[in-house]
């Protein structure tokens, strides 16, 4: 077993890793950037550390910090999270030379996935099916844009080092083709420290559907079947689910075993995910594997009843798998919808601030992944996920009206959330009716504003304002408009709230 | 529903006045009373009434009784604005105040708003492609605003001049913030 281990991550999955570790009883070190020093994973760690200022680079993705850390803290083994610094082999080989576990694949199968070029061209020599594109990496501007034409627009900018759809653009002309790569590379520089970019062909209104693989050192690979990732805005996922409505037992059985083909191809070890785009006639081909723990983890978990973070730490300290292909069964349907702070109103713009208010829900089958608390500050610096939301139930149906009504009861107030938006497109009957794909948010929700549901909860609204501001009068105005700050603790303003005080008089 | 017993003669006084407030939700203006009435409050929005009683929760959380009905509010504010949340759907209101904003476009007068770009978000501005005198076409981009580490591009709104750029790289831009001012081509 590890003996203490250091997350080199913030928000919800620092904190899903820190409770895994405090489960199975390993000692667990925190490390934060100074707008981050109150944060949840800061709070629930044995011992937590400053990175310093809160640019990514100077503390996130800062190496030599996180790896000075370790060391000086005792922890033997560092679990990266997603995102950050967790595909970047540099930083694993970093720990596989100063003696730390990484937790997560080797140095070279990053590597070797993470170049996205490099690992089509292993897959296509391993006669794996891939989508039609660039095979060698070209930095010319001019001969990408041969490239684009040779493979025929629509074509995708996609990020060599990327992943979860920064720095990735379609273009469907070359007239766009140049502004485009501009702003692709500057995203990829800024995300993971790489501009090198590369085209592939557009393939049209395909679902996203991918597997989970678990490896140990000893070679041995299992799949823990699929989860569909089709919903999504900016290429990046929004809501998933497992099982996919597309699959029949024998594509799945055929795609499960490509996955571990895949795995084995690549030495992979540890848990990963191997990401398929399914077209319209059934055909598959494979994009890449993200070679980490995955934000959408949880729904796996529910259906498989494995622990994927604790098998995580598991095979990195060199046990075998426990289970078999053939025991692994699922059982009923999850859904995840992710909480982002961003405004969905207005081209999921981020937005932060305070969170004033926070109401989470609960009941059987409702998992809450979580990075906030009432009275945190959600800031510009950093990916905008707050939380997921995920449900469990016997089958689709009931899992999606589960998720309506858990939707219903997340209240987070004083920042813009994905929470209604997230509500509307589960209620949707397209979706409803599983007929997912990954143009679904632009088809379906292209012009989408909050509905309220019916007009009589504006006024309901409204006259809610009014009484609050009854029971609580603005104090002292004009000092507090003068030199307030932009928000004020909701708590000192509690005014005629008396909790209790009406039920003592029944 | 809240009694008098166990409250203060300041208390009494403030929930017994009648509390008149205007608040913008969706660019259209509220006109809001509350008072005090037998079994709770009486209030009007615009010029509907309503007589509610409120069973309270917490500080952030009551129970509105309407026509024997239970609304479930989550409620808070921060400055002038109030966020309510009712069945899960979220309401975010301004309340008014004369004066208005200081940097939004909102002040200017419509002739001029055409001749602006603005901040399409808060946040960081990592790229700035102009300077004062430039000709730009409609659609070039102007400037690149970064937050979340998401990127928005701040194009040109018609073909002209740059006459004015207000932010420099790495400043901080509010949403709706005037990044750069133009000037048409016949100037």
């Amino acid at each position: 077993m590890l003996k203490k281990v250091l997350v080199a991550n913030r928000g919800e999955i620092a904190v899903r890793i820190i409770r895994a570790c405090r489960e199975v009883g390993i000692p667990t070190v925190a490390v934060y950037s100074d707008v981050d020093h109150s944060s949840l994973h800061v709070q629930l760690a044995n011992e937590a550390y400053s990175l310093g200022p809160p640019p990514p680079l100077e503390s996130y993705l800062n190496i030599d910090k996180i790896i000075d850390i370790a060391k000086m803290s005792g922890a033997d083994a560092i679990h990266p999270g997603y995102g950050f610094l967790a595909e970047n082999y540099h930083f694993t080989k970093r720990c596989e030379d100063e003696g730390l576990i990484f937790v997560g694949a080797t140095s070279e199968a990053i590597r070797l996935l993470g170049n996205k070029l490099e690992s089509r061209e292993t897959m296509i020599r391993a006669g794996i099916p891939v989508i039609p594109g660039m095979e060698t990496a070209v930095r010319d501007t001019a001969a990408l844009v041969q490239q684009a034409s040779r493979i025929g627009y629509p074509v995708l900018i996609k990020a060599a080092s990327g992943g979860g759809g920064k720095g990735m653009r379609a273009v469907s002309s070359q007239a766009e083709l140049e502004r485009a790569l501009e702003g692709a590379r500057r995203e990829s520089k800024s995300a993971f420290g790489d501009d090198t970019v590369y085209v592939e062909k557009f393939i049209e209104r395909p679902r996203h559907v991918e597997f989970q693989i678990l490896a140990d050192h000893s070679g041995n690979t299992v799949h823990l079947f699929e989860r569909e990732c089709s919903i999504q805005r900016r290429h990046q996922k929004i809501v998933e689910e497992t099982p996919c409505t597309a699959l029949d037992d024998q594509l799945r059985r055929k795609m499960g075993e490509v996955a571990i083909e895949v795995a084995r191809v690549a030495h992979y070890t540890n848990a990963g995910t191997v990401e398929f785009l399914l077209d319209q006639d059934g055909d598959f081909y494979f994009l890449e594997v993200n070679t980490r723990v995955q934000v959408e983890h949880p729904i796996t978990e529910m259906t498989t009843g494995i622990d994927i973070v604790k098998l995580q730490l598991a095979l990195a300290s060199g046990d075998p798998i426990p289970v078999k292909q053939q025991d692994i069964v699922p059982r009923g349907h999850s859904i995840e919808a992710r909480i982002y702070a961003e405004d969905a109103e207005n081209d999921f713009m981020p937005s932060f601030g305070t969170i004033l208010f926070l109401q989470e829900p609960a009941g059987p089958g409702i998992r809450n992944d979580t990075g906030i608390y009432a009275g945190c500050d959600v800031t510009m610096h950093y990916d905008p996920i707050l939380a997921k939301l995920i449900v469990w139930d016997e089958n689709r149906e009931m899992a999606r009206s589960r998720m309506l009504t858990a939707l219903r009861d997340y209240t987070i107030l004083g920042i813009k959330t994905t929470i209604a938006f997230l509500r509307d497109v589960i209620a949707h009957p397209e979706f409803a009716a599983g007929n997912t794909h990954t143009d679904f948010i632009p088809e379906h929700f292209a012009q989408w504003r909050e509905a309220g549901d019916e007009p009589a909860n504006l006024d309901v609204a409204l006259l809610s304002a009014a009484i609050y501001r009854h029971l609580n009068p603005p104090r002292a105005a004009g000092r507090a408009a003068a030199s307030g700050p932009a928000f004020p603790n909701p708590w000192n303003a509690t005014g005629e709230w008396e909790i209790g005080q009406g039920k003592g008089a029944d | 529903m809240l009694p008098e017993s166990g409250r203060s003669a300041r208390g009494r006084e403030q929930t017994e006045r009648k509390v008149e407030l205007n608040l913008t939700f969706n660019n259209e203006e509220y006109r809001l009373g509350v008072e005090r009435a037998e079994d709770g409050y009486e209030v009007t929005v615009g010029d509907r009434i309503y007589q509610v009683s409120v069973r309270p929760i917490s500080s952030n959380t009551f129970s509105l009784v309407i026509h024997g009905a239970n609304r479930l509010i989550h409620i808070a504010s921060a400055g002038r604005a109030t966020y309510v949340a009712v069945d899960g759907r979220q309401f975010c209101f301004q309340e008014a105040t004369p004066g208005g904003r200081k940097h939004g476009t909102r002040d200017l007068p419509i002739d001029r708003r055409e001749l602006t770009a603005i901040a399409p978000m808060p946040g960081r501005v990592v790229k700035l492609n102009v300077t004062e005198g430039d000709r730009v076409e409609r659609g070039h981009t102007l400037a690149v605003v970064e937050a979340m580490k998401m990127e928005n591009e701040v194009r040109a709104p018609i073909d002209g001049y740059v006459d004015r750029v207000l932010v420099r790289e790495d400043d901080m831009v509010n949403v709706g913030q005037v990044m750069i001012e133009l000037k048409s081509g016949e100037d």
